[in-house]
């Protein structure tokens, strides 16, 4: 009796990005297996995806007549891709948009760029990075990824133009959480000291991080 | 994203990676001392130790080479040659304005990079990964936003 393999098994997943910003391309290449000699014989396929806003729009006109497919199956599967890329991609947004706000508020400029990332479950995607400047004293907000424990997220506070770390934001919990090097007795540099403190996040907390860098920096 | 950001996020990028790897090989090293049975593939703890120890050396060559490229990729599409690496470093500080303790600095970390990859005997003071990646960061942001 033979078992069914998962479609993880069966396939290595190549997500692609096309020309159009909201369309994906999900490439399946059959898995090499010395036992299966059926799926050496399998070709590989291309899956398009696009984002509507009434769901997504699946592409299989380039597959052709292959019936051995079971469209349902990758269907799901690219389906629970574009959910945590756009799960990933909100929250960093909501981030950025936090810290915009409090940084205008603690009376920094502020100024967002975009940045692509890989990730090689939901593809090369774009997110918000934010650049921070009062006087001289410069910071970049930047996502790094999502590639954490329970697929959680990591973005990093570097101070410009050393990109010498200050704090890092994770997310767990359900919420960002504030990781900073919380200057021990008498030490000048909080890289010295990197993740002593895990806040909540919060503007007092932020103010707090902006203003040690501001004092390394000096 | 700028390029010149794209730049400085991907030399970043490389001490990171440095650092995930000193953790995993310190880790490795302590886990072989207890149990030597995970030594496989014909592995011995000494590789263990010469690969912990050259391991800041080897990442130290990797940031600098993601920033030479970066650096080229710039003078190329500006002037189109592809000069020696030390031209190329007083070539953009001379055309960019760069300050000359920023230029020397990130001579400083070619010349060490050097004594890493060739046999010196003028081999210049060591320079740890997050100094050499401060130093080609702050000599990479006086290259444009754009080109």
């Amino acid at each position: 009796m033979s078992e069914q393999l998962g479609l993880k098994q069966r396939y290595t997943i190549h997500v692609e990005e096309t020309e159009t910003d909201s369309a994906l391309q999900f490439r399946f290449d059959p898995s090499p297996s010395k036992s299966d000699i059926a799926a050496r014989r399998k070709t590989p396929f291309v899956v398009g995806v696009n984002e509507k806003p009434n769901g997504l729009e699946f592409d299989w006109s380039m597959v052709g007549d292959n019936h051995a497919i079971d469209r349902q199956e990758i269907e799901s599967e690219i389906a629970a891709r574009m959910a945590e890329r756009q799960d990933w991609q909100k929250r960093v947004d909501e981030l950025v948009s936090l810290i915009e706000k409090w940084g205008k508020e603690l009376d920094w400029s502020t100024r967002r760029i975009e940045k692509r990332l890989d990730d090689s479950r939901i593809g090369r995607h774009r997110v918000p990075a934010l650049l921070l400047q009062q006087e001289t004293c410069r910071a970049i907000l930047e996502p790094i990824g999502r590639s954490t424990p329970e697929d959680g997220g990591v973005v990093d506070l570097y101070l410009m133009p050393a990109y010498d770390d200050i704090a890092s934001f994770y997310y767990y919990d359900n919420q960002w959480n504030l990781h900073y090097g919380d200057a021990l007795e008498g030490e000048e540099d909080p890289t010295a000291a990197r993740y002593v403190t895990v806040a909540g996040l919060s503007k007092e907390a932020l103010d707090k991080v902006l203003a040690d860098m501001r004092k390394y920096a000096a | 994203m700028p390029l010149r950001f794209e730049w400085l996020s991907r030399i970043k990028a490389v001490e990171r990676e440095f650092v995930a790897m000193r953790k995993a090989a310190d880790r490795f090293r302590r886990d072989a001392q207890i149990d030597p049975t995970i030594l496989t593939e014909r592995l011995r703890f000494g590789e263990i130790v010469t690969a912990s120890e050259n391991l800041e050396a080897t990442y130290t060559i990797r940031i600098f080479a993601e920033f030479e490229t970066g650096a080229r990729q710039y003078w190329l599409a500006k002037w189109g040659t592809f000069p020696r690496t030390v031209e190329l470093l007083d070539g953009l500080a001379a055309r960019r304005k760069i300050p000359e303790l920023r230029r020397e600095n990130a001579q400083w970390v070619r010349l060490y990079r050097n004594s890493l990859v060739h046999e010196r005997e003028d081999v210049p003071a060591s320079i740890t990964i997050t100094a050499a990646r401060s130093h080609l960061c702050h000599f990479f942001s006086y290259l444009p936003r754009q080109w």
